[in-house]
């Protein structure tokens, strides 16, 4: 089973701001850069409670059908999703991966920056596609967290856009 | 070093046609956004071979970085204001540092702005910043970065000294140039967005 991460960032590094704003990403999420692509080969999302809170408020679930699990210890309100599948799980990210597995779940997306960290500590992301955006935001919401040890990356390819925007694909490299 | 005053000012405003001369950040920096570990340490940064930091190097004729961030270059050739690299003079920022030329360093006490618009009022090469992150967030604060070129490294080190320690406003670029090399370095630059179209290299 793959594990990826898709997601767009500030040079300096940050998701969002600290108040969860998307501003300063390009208009409308900018130009086509492969999202749809990407989702397409998802079968499971699995996001933190933030992402979800998130995620609620926009004005359309953004998932469609694909099952999205949401991890939390606490419990979670799901009755405002509307048109969406989605469960919650707690534990830590191998268990759930194992679960997923089990269930027979081939490509999960990880996403949102406490839960990527997390994946991304426990060994368990496979590939990580990063879209750089042209701006320095100063401060907010780090993608990336404290890890136990370096992860290295084998870089697969990058493309930029019209907009600036540059995004690079790497797979992350196993230790043997 | 002589004061900016009037008759100088006047005379680089009489020159415009002169070109400008661009601070340009250049830095390999982590894909988590530091530039070392948090001891220093940068065993981490691929010297890729298909990187010629030699030609790059022709475009600057003045290096400044902050007091903690390079040891002293060898001191060879003449010191044309700052101790020299061959061409290219050497400048470390502190506060702390007697300014002038100790251990082979030029250290300047200046303010970065007061300092960089000095430096622009001379005809010149570019000027590169070679960090810190705290000299960074200085030149930032002041939107003195006209270029950023950033070599990526991949690698994700989880902890370190921040390329972009917080504490700047906001500031947007455009993309000029990147490169993906077969080492995994991408290196991506950009120029400061301005209502003027950015030249081309």
């Amino acid at each position: 089973m793959n594990v990826s991460v898709f997601i767009g960032m500030s040079v300096d590094g940050f998701i969002a701001r600290r108040n969860g704003d998307l501003d300063f990403l390009p208009e409308g999420g900018g130009e086509p850069h492969g999202y749809d692509e990407f989702i397409a080969s998802v079968d499971a999302l699995v996001i933190g409670r933030k992402t979800f809170e998130t995620v609620l408020s926009f004005p359309n679930w953004p998932y469609g059908k694909r099952r999205v699990v949401v991890l939390s210890s606490r419990s979670l309100d799901f009755s405002h999703v509307r048109g969406g599948f989605v469960e919650q799980m707690a534990g830590p990210p191998a268990e759930i991966v194992s679960k997923l597995a089990a269930s027979g779940v081939q490509h999960v997306y990880v996403d949102g920056g406490i839960t990527i960290q997390r994946f991304l500590s426990a060994g368990l992301v496979q590939r990580l596609i990063i879209t750089r955006v042209p701006v320095l935001i100063g401060d907010g919401i780090p993608l990336f967290g404290v890890l136990p040890r370096d992860i290295w990356l084998r870089h697969v390819a990058t493309q930029h856009y019209p907009s600036g925007l540059v995004k690079t694909e790497y797979r992350v490299v196993v230790d043997s | 070093m002589p004061a900016a005053t009037s008759p100088r000012k006047i005379e680089a405003e009489a020159h415009p046609a002169a070109s400008p001369r661009n601070v340009v950040l250049c830095v390999a920096v982590s894909l988590d956004g530091y530039i070392a570990r948090p001891d220093g340490a940068a065993d981490w940064i691929i010297m890729d071979p298909e990187l010629d930091l030699q030609a790059y190097a022709k475009a600057f004729d003045v290096i400044v970085a902050g007091r903690k961030t390079l040891p002293p270059p060898k001191t060879e050739g003449k010191a044309k204001g700052g101790a020299s690299m061959g061409d290219i003079a050497y400048y470390a920022f502190s506060r702390t540092v007697r300014p002038g030329k100790h251990g082979g360093v030029e250290y300047v006490n200046q303010a970065p702005p007061e300092f960089i618009h000095q430096l622009k009022t001379r005809p010149g090469k570019d000027i590169w910043l070679f960090g810190g992150g705290e000299l960074t967030r200085e030149f930032l604060k002041k939107d003195l970065i006209d270029r950023m070129d950033l070599g990526i490294m991949p690698v994700l080190l989880g902890e370190g000294i921040p390329l972009f320690p917080r504490g700047f406003p906001q500031r947007n670029f455009t993309l000029v140039k990147f490169q993906a090399y077969k080492s995994g370095v991408v290196m991506a630059s950009y120029a400061r967005k301005s209502a003027k179209p950015p030249e081309k290299r």
